[in-house]
């Protein structure tokens, strides 16, 4: 066997047992480098890159402004199909509704192009990176709030354009679904307070008898968990005299840790702050 | 945080790649053929360098994600019990309302606190073990159950007569939470799709027949509308129109949220020692037979 050819299996064969652990070990020091420096990129010189189909998707959240339009049109139709049950509409009192929902739906995206092409691009600094978010959050909280709330241009719409005996009819549905809304918030406020004071039949019911007789419903549908603030609110604001019946006296003490927080509507007023932000 | 993530050594671990390199190289030139075979003494020399190597890189190179989740749970590494001490606070809650509903007599009261403690150890254990299986928050098994079953099943053995009423009480519970995670499902639905009140009911029925029991852990997830747990689309269609359904299925998909196992439990945001007290509970218990309130 010449020599050279000697060598070329020798190293084959060292390559088999060697190269394995070694691959793998290698392996591991380059990827441990490479995180830290990505991470030495993050932590010291954060830039990200910003371009206009990016802040479509944050402020959309996952979605094409496209898409986004669509969906506030969906919306808009489902809406109107809601007043329809306080009676029928006219041809002329659904195209107004339409119109107005439309309003409502443009100026949004007029308002967030403004806003997109304000926004700076390309490659921004942490500084420019946080401004930027603060600047996107109130609008992508107006949307994710709905279109057609309170004091849109729908609402008003609804208020002035509905027949009296459809308007009547139409306090009467939203005050059944507030109602439903509230019933079940109630539901999980309780099971909440269970976690710790776990309640009999005879307490929950009661519970439920008070909360429901003594304190309304909101005026407002309140976006996301705003519901069970206020329900947390409403019983914090009960009379001690009315509610320490309910509880046996040890009980008590862990009961009223828990709805402290939300005495004299501290968390709603608080919910309520951020929501004008 | 940032440095949770930075090996410690980085040079020394730079240092053994050229290192490695070098040694085998100067191997590979040195032995002569007969060597090669796997079993020879420079087989095996090979193998112990590479055994060595790696076992260099190791010391030098702690696992990244070990080292983040001891800094991040300080005292809590995959073999250190995180779960008895809120399962204890979730015994005394839970021996509490079982006195409320039970009033078990000294004897009683003595098998329960043995039980109850047992059941304890038996639950963490579970609990360590989805842990170190990591199957996720969903593969933890439901504590709370498992220790009212534990208690439902001790006061069988301390022959209690209240023992269908705790078992009526706890289904009555389990109840209350599947009903309220029905009417918030609902709720929630009709918060985006603006249900006719026909369209409600129908919807609730929907979601309570195909309700499944993980979702009645937590009815918190029911709060946040874009991470609601939900039956399948195919399946609620049912209860709505077209258009409706056209809203529905544009929704963007963001998953479930979840609060983990301590969530679940109510455990998770200091208030550990909220809860109505088991011992408290044992003290003032009126004799048995009197009235709960």
């Amino acid at each position: 066997m010449k020599p050279h050819r000697s060598l070329l299996l020798l190293f084959a064969t060292t390559a088999l047992f060697a190269v394995p652990p070694m691959a793998s070990a290698l392996d591991e020091v380059i990827a441990v480098d490479a995180a830290v420096e990505a991470e030495g990129e993050v932590v010291e010189n954060f830039v990200a890159e910003v371009n206009v189909q990016n802040i479509d998707q944050w402020v959309f959240r996952n979605q094409t402004m496209a898409q986004a339009r669509t969906m506030a049109q969906n919306s808009l139709q489902v809406q109107v199909d809601f007043v329809n049950l306080a009676g029928p509409l006219t041809e002329i009192q659904r195209l107004k509704l339409m119109l107005a929902g439309q309003g409502d739906i443009n100026r949004f995206f007029e308002d967030y192009e403004i806003l997109r092409a304000s926004l700076p691009k390309g490659r921004v600094g942490q500084n420019d990176w946080q401004q930027m978010w603060q600047r996107i959050q109130p609008i992508q909280l107006r949307q994710q709030a709905g279109l057609h709330g309170p004091g849109s241009l729908f609402q008003r719409t609804v208020k002035a354009l509905l027949t009296s005996e459809q308007k009547a009819k139409f306090e009467v549905l939203d005050k059944e679904r507030r109602t439903k809304h509230y019933q079940a918030t109630i539901r999980v406020a309780l099971t909440t307070i269970e976690t710790k004071v776990p309640l009999t039949v005879a307490q929950r019911k009661r519970l439920i008898e008070l909360l429901t007789t003594k304190t309304r419903p909101p005026e407002r549908v309140l976006p996301q968990y705003g519901d069970f603030y206020y329900v947390m609110s409403q019983l914090a604001a009960l009379p001690e005299e009315d509610l320490k019946p309910i509880f046996e006296p040890r009980e008590w003490k862990p009961f009223s840790t828990m709805v402290m927080p939300y005495k004299n509507n501290q968390i709603m007023r608080q919910f309520e702050a951020a929501e004008v932000e | 945080m940032t440095e949770i993530f930075r090996p410690p050594r980085r040079r020394t671990t730079r240092l053994v790649r050229p290192l490695c390199i070098v040694v085998v190289m100067a191997l590979a030139s040195l032995v002569p053929s007969a060597a090669r075979a796997e079993d020879g003494f420079f087989g095996r020399a090979l193998k112990g360098v590479a055994k060595a190597v790696e076992k260099l890189v190791e010391v030098e190179e702690p696992p990244v994600a070990r080292e983040a989740v001891m800094l991040a749970f300080p005292g809590n590494a995959n073999n250190v019990d995180r779960f008895t001490p809120l399962l204890k606070q979730l015994l005394k809650i839970e021996m509490a309302y079982l006195v409320k509903v039970c009033h078990p007599n000294d004897e009683q009261k003595a098998l329960l606190r043995k039980q109850g403690d047992a059941a304890v150890a038996d639950i963490a254990k579970k609990m360590m073990a989805a842990q170190n299986g990591r199957r996720g928050n969903a593969g933890f098994p439901d504590a709370r159950k498992l220790m009212t079953d534990a208690l439902h099943k001790a006061l069988v053995e301390a022959k209690s007569d209240k023992a269908t009423d705790y078992a009526q009480e706890i289904a009555a519970r389990e109840a209350a939470r599947k009903e309220a995670g029905v009417a918030m499902m609902t709720a929630q639905i009709d918060r985006t799709l603006f249900l006719a009140p026909d369209q409600h009911v129908a919807m609730a029925k929907v979601i309570e027949k195909n309700w499944k029991d993980e979702w009645s852990r937590n009815t918190q997830a029911f709060l946040y509308i874009d991470y609601l747990p939900t039956p399948d689309v195919s399946v609620l269609s049912g209860a709505m129109n077209n258009q409706q359904q056209a809203v529905w299925k544009a929704r963007p998909n963001y998953g479930t949220i979840s609060f983990g196992w301590e969530g679940d439990l109510g455990l998770n945001n200091g208030f550990v020692d909220a809860g109505v007290d088991e011992e408290e509970a044992m003290e003032a218990a009126p004799a048995e037979g009197a009235a709960a309130p």
